[in-house]
């Protein structure tokens, strides 16, 4: 199937508050080590790079290995400090790139 | 597959009851995995459903009409996957959703053909299916399905392949032996399109009826004859009464 | 049933009187396969007990697909990177999870484990030193690189 994901990503949060970002995203994640019916190895094709960039930082990044399962799941936490773009970003190991965007307000109390 | 014949004996001597049991395949799993198929976010078979909703939304076709332009939201067709196959008397055959999406695909919106168990044809099925999901399972299959439906009963339990293995034998004789790690369940398809970890992928019935008999080593059915049809309408009415759950998770 | 590996190996490593250092040795089911990642990753440091809490199923029944969770014990400093390691997998490394605060040093995922085995959690902190803890998991059905259901 085509590359695309499934996020969660929180619009609002109160400032210091820690909010959760869920991803889901269709990949096989080959493994490189699975044999075909008729002998042959079946070539790796994986992700191989999960980030988060929040108000421009790298708050969070991953480095996927064929031991993670087909059709990557992956969740994680942050402390909303700052109004800003959340940018989520998988890369595959056949250069493709897969970008998902959204914005977070952090309201002050 | 060797291990699958020599565990199957191994199976045969702690074979279950035989009594009918309609129990879905979710009752078989541990908590991990149905906290999977529960979880709406993360379950995988979610992703065929936003592809789905893509694709319904896709004009295609020579008059660049969506699915949407003529049916308007997905939910328009609820209660409908849960009362599949069903038999057209005017064409004289029995329909899954498979075959109607792909009818409606050619014959309405003029687009090109979805191919059988296509990564596109799936998605459109399980996001219709997904619509029913909590709605019982309910076939006709008296009238002029009953010819077809007698058909499939057969073909349920026909032993065939070098295992020489009926569905039933299986699923009925043998439900609740384990098999090489697994469980044998009663063989309800009230999950499909369902994610199976194993396939590391979604599946419909007729793909599950195509594993189970690749395990027994039998000849495939095509999965578009009216006995593959036939055969997954006695499994529907085997069903019936249980509650939809596409996309269901399974091992 | 969820298994919380704090010190789960280290237990053992109290009875014989050396909490201190994580010793492979101890973990029944380590491999060399193992030795090679961390040495591959992390040269000749070697990783203290604790620090890092494991969450995974005990009892696994696919092992296409196990939910984990890593994260670092909160009552110290946040490490800079969360490690995982299946030490009996065709390749030994599942991941390694970077941190920048504001993030925090947690996650969750799905692994493929090939077989049952026990899994290593290690946090690395910025100043080098590494905390690690194990797990014991039981798989039914292993993740396959067997042909016996890859191509049903
Ligand atoms: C060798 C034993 C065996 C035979 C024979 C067999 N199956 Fe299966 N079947 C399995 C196993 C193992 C599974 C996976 C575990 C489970 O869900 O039962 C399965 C799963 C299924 C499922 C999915 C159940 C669910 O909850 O999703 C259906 C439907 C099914 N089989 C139908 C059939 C049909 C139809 C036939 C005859 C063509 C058949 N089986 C023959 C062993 C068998
Ligand atoms: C040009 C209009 C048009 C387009 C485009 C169209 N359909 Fe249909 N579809 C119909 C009509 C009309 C029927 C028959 C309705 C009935 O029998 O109640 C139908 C029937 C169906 C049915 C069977 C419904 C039932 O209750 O028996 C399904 C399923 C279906 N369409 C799915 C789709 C999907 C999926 C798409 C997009 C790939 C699509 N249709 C595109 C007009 C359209």
């Amino acid at each position: 199937m085509s590359l695309s994901a499934r996020v969660r990503i929180p619009t609002e949060a109160r400032a210091g508050e820690v909010i959760e970002i869920r991803t889901l995203v269709s990949h096989p994640m080959e493994t490189g080590f699975r044999v075909d019916s008729f002998g042959r190895r079946v070539p790796r094709k994986i992700l191989t790079r999960f980030s988060c960039h929040y108000d421009g930082r790298e708050i969070v990044s991953m480095d996927l290995r064929p031991g993670i399962a087909a059709n990557p799941y992956v969740a994680f936490r942050f402390v909303a400090d700052v109004s800003g773009a959340i940018e989520l970003r998988w890369e595959g190991d056949e250069g493709e790139v897969l970008i998902e965007r959204s914005h977070l307000e952090v309201i002050r109390a | 597959m060797k291990c699958w014949l020599l565990l199957l004996l191994l199976a045969t001597c702690c074979a279950g009851a035989d009594q009918p049991d309609r129990r879905s395949g979710y009752s078989l799993l541990g908590p991990d995995l149905r906290a999977l198929q529960d979880d709406d976010f993360a379950n995988p078979g979610m992703l065929w459903v936003d592809r789905g909703e893509r694709l319904w939304n896709a004009a295609s076709g020579p008059n660049q009409q969506s699915c949407r332009d003529c049916h308007g939201d997905p939910v328009n067709l609820r209660d409908l996957a849960n009362r599949l196959p069903r038999f057209d008397a005017t064409t004289n055959r029995l329909d899954n959703l498979d075959m109607l999406i792909r009818q409606c695909r050619t014959q309405r919106q003029q687009a090109e053909a979805l191919t059988h168990e296509s990564e596109d044809l799936l998605a459109l099925t399980t996001l219709v299916a997904h619509q029913s999901r909590g709605l019982p399972l309910e076939v006709v299959v008296d009238g002029p399905a009953s010819t077809a439906f007698e058909q499939g009963r057969a073909s349920f339990e026909r032993r065939r392949g070098q295992l020489d293995l009926s569905c039933a034998d299986c699923h009925e004789k043998l439900r609740g032996a384990r098999l090489r790690g697994e469980t044998i369940s009663a063989g309800m398809v009230n999950g499909f399109p369902l994610y199976r970890l194993t396939w590391e992928g979604l599946g419909s019935r007729q793909r599950m009826i195509r594993w189970c008999n690749e395990a027994v080593r039998a000849k495939p059915m095509d999965p578009e004859s009216q006995r593959a049809l036939a055969l997954e309408l006695y499994l529907a009415w085997r069903s019936r009464g249980l509650a939809l759950e596409a996309p269901a998770v399974r091992r | 049933m969820k298994r919380y590996g704090h010190s789960g190996l280290p237990r053992r490593a109290v009875i014989q009187g050396m909490a201190a250092s994580f010793t492979l040795s101890l973990m029944p089911r380590a491999s060399a396969g193992l030795e090679a990642a961390l040495q591959a990753r992390f040269g000749d440091r070697r990783p203290d007990t604790g620090g890092v809490e494991l969450e995974v199923s005990s009892l696994v029944e696919n092992g296409n697909s196990v939910a984990v969770t890593v994260r670092a014990d909160p009552s110290q400093p946040s490490p800079s990177a969360l490690h995982l390691f299946m030490p009996r997998n065709p390749e030994p490394w599942g991941t390694s999870f970077h941190i920048q605060p504001p993030a925090l040093a947690e996650f969750s995922t799905r692994i493929r484990l090939s077989g049952s085995q026990d899994l290593m959690a290690l946090a690395e902190w910025s100043d080098g030193r590494l905390g690690a803890t194990a797990v014991s998991v039981m798989v039914t059905l292993g993740a396959c690189a067997d042909d016996l259901y890859g191509e049903f």
